[in-house]
């Protein structure tokens, strides 16, 4: 009980004179992360089969130019566009060709970028590449950027032998995100 | 509970503070489409100036390739239908050629057949594999294809065949004179 009396003394006095010199004074520390922040403006296009046709046949593909339209880019941190399959929900009785469920017969190109550029180590600026259901990532940002631009143009398949006539709903994902 | 209340309310500030970002784009891709049909043909019209004694005594005239299709595609199970026109013939006739294109003394047959998918390809329909008389009212040639009912449907592609005719001839009434007769052949989806 003694020991203890003598430790307090000396706790209980630096206390007060911290407490005496400070009285007046409020310190309020402000810290933390910078969060990313990314505003895009970006706009996509519907793709309606009933357009295609005998070319489109031969040609292998419908091609939709400026799928999506990214008409204004800024973040505060490097970001990255990912192109997400999500699937063929519906297709034709009896279909037997490569559209699934899943994923399937679509491509994607990249052009017009400005303050971007396909995403390192991929084909997205140079040729139709196709795309799946776990997410490619397609273009990005070498660090902070304003006003970037761009556009996604897009290839469905087709082939004359499989794709046979009858309704086809297709669903394709993008997402900006930051590294 | 009250401290997995504050973690939570915790964790949402955090996921708040992490990132700020506008939405995704969500495409999507919907229709119908349509029967399609493409080929790439070559005819060569019966030049019936080329009868003769050989072909009178034989009683029949052929003429390859009245109608070669060098590449035939379809995204569906097709018909090929092959419909005769009416005769021109001369002042006098008396013979079995019909000018109302009745008569059965043209005669066609689809060979040199590339099916143009592995099974269920194009393929001459109808026992037009050997010579049938052509009819005004259509006559399905060739088809091929599968439909939505088979439980595998599928089209063709790079498909070919040849359709060949026949003149059928007799010395007493196909006299000397003008004759004329058309073929048309029509696709169309099962």
């Amino acid at each position: 009980m003694f020991w203890k009396n003598i430790l307090l003394i000396p706790i209980v006095f630096v206390t007060l004179a911290f407490s005496r010199n400070k009285e007046n004074q409020v310190k309020v520390d402000f810290s933390g992360y910078d969060r990313d922040l990314t505003s895009i403006n970006w706009n996509g296009v519907a793709v309606d089969f009933s357009t295609v046709n005998k070319a489109a046949f031969d040609s292998g593909y419908i091609e939709i130019q400026d799928l999506v339209v990214i008409s204004e880019l800024s973040s505060s941190s490097q970001i990255k566009i990912t192109a997400t399959h999500a699937g063929w929900s519906t297709l034709p009785t009896g279909y037997s060709g490569n559209k699934t469920a899943t994923s399937g017969d679509v491509q994607i190109f990249v052009d017009n970028l400005a303050s971007l550029s396909a995403y390192s180590g991929s084909d997205f600026s140079s040729t139709y590449t196709d795309i799946t259901d776990s997410g490619n990532n397609i273009i990005e940002s070498s660090g902070s950027v304003s006003g970037a631009t761009g556009d996604i143009n897009a290839r469905i398949l087709l082939d004359w032998a499989d794709d046979t006539k009858g309704s086809y709903n297709l669903s394709l994902q993008f997402t900006v995100t930051n590294y | 509970m009250i401290i997995f209340k504050q973690i939570s309310k915790l964790f949402i500030i955090m996921s708040f503070l992490c990132a700020d970002t506008d939405a995704d784009v969500a495409v999507t891709g919907t229709g119908a489409i349509p029967f399609c049909a493409s080929w790439e043909t070559t005819t060569t019209a019966p030049d019936f100036s080329t009868v003769n004694m050989a072909a009178y005594d034989t009683d029949e005239l052929i003429f390859t390739n009245i109608i070669a299709v060098t590449d035939f595609d379809a995204n569906y199970a097709f018909n090929i239908t092959a419909t005769k026109g009416t005769w021109t013939l001369p002042t006098g006739y008396l013979g079995t050629k019909q000018a109302n294109g009745s008569d059965s003394d043209f005669l066609i047959i689809v060979n040199n057949i590339t099916a143009g998918y592995d099974s269920d390809g194009l393929a001459a329909a109808n026992s037009h594999s050997a010579y049938q008389a052509a009819v005004t009212g259509g006559a399905v040639i060739a088809s091929g294809g599968t439909t939505s009912g088979s439980g595998s449907a599928h089209g063709v592609e790079n498909a070919s065949f040849d359709m060949d005719g026949k003149l059928l001839l007799d010395w007493d009434t196909d006299i000397p004179g003008t004759y004329t007769l058309a073929i048309t052949i029509t696709v169309a989806s099962q």
